[in-house]
């Protein structure tokens, strides 16, 4: 089970973290996705680098070819 | 919980819109989503190829280096993640059972099929035919075809 912390906050702290929790989110929720927005090491790193090989679709078209074939040189068949 | 095959974590990375609206879907919902070392391996052999580094080795290092950043990221998110000991055993029964049946598949998929049986997670993949047969030998297995 996950630890509980417990922070105390002033009332305008409180009454602003309660205008943004939207319906259905925890305040644990929300911090972390008002962090998330932030800090780049908690958003999500395959959505901040999503994009980072499209500049070499060509490439990297010929490089997933190349990776299924090794894929397929490994098949279990072969292991006697 | 969600495992990312390597053509999906590919798909993402060369920014295939239909895929990545896809992704951004399950992790908006703070779903926790998973990829393996191999898939990382895999990656790997993209940035060793000597044909692809005399075309490209200038613009591939830089992808290279960006691609260790973000798995650094994902590895400090306790993200990346490696066959353990249930897996193991798990692996081990498919392995039997598909060689049994006489069914050869890759071995990469029969691994990432053992790590989502055992720690129940859905496998995102666009490979429909060899994780379609691991199905046969084995319902547990959840996929979602992308």
């Amino acid at each position: 089970m996950m630890t509980q912390k417990t922070i105390s906050l002033n009332e305008k702290s409180y009454k602003m973290l309660k205008k943004l929790k939207k319906e259905n989110e925890s305040y644990s929720d929300l911090i972390i996705r008002l962090c998330s927005m932030q800090d780049p090491f908690l958003k999500d790193p395959l959505l901040e680098f999503s994009g980072i090989f499209s500049e070499d679709n060509e490439l990297w078209e010929e490089i997933e070819q190349l990776i299924k074939s090794y894929r397929a040189s490994y098949l279990m068949n072969h292991i006697e | 919980m969600f495992l990312l095959d390597t053509n999906i974590i590919i798909a993402i990375l060369r920014g295939k819109q239909e895929i990545v609206k896809k992704y951004q879907s399950i992790s908006s919902k703070n779903q926790p989503i998973y990829l393996t070392t191999y898939s990382i391996s895999e990656i790997y052999i993209g940035f060793q190829d000597q044909e692809f580094q005399q075309k490209n080795l200038e613009k591939l290092n830089i992808q290279k280096k960006l691609f260790d950043k973000m798995v650094n990221y994902l590895d400090a998110q306790k993200r990346v993640i490696s066959l353990n000991l249930e897996d193991a055993k798990i692996l081990g029964e498919l392995l039997y059972k598909l060689k049994a049946r006489g069914k050869p598949i890759p071995l990469i998929d029969a691994i990432l099929s053992a790590i989502a049986i055992s720690r129940d997670f859905t496998i995102i993949t666009s490979d429909k035919n060899h994780f379609n047969v691991i199905k046969t030998i084995q319902d547990k297995l959840k996929v979602e075809f992308w």
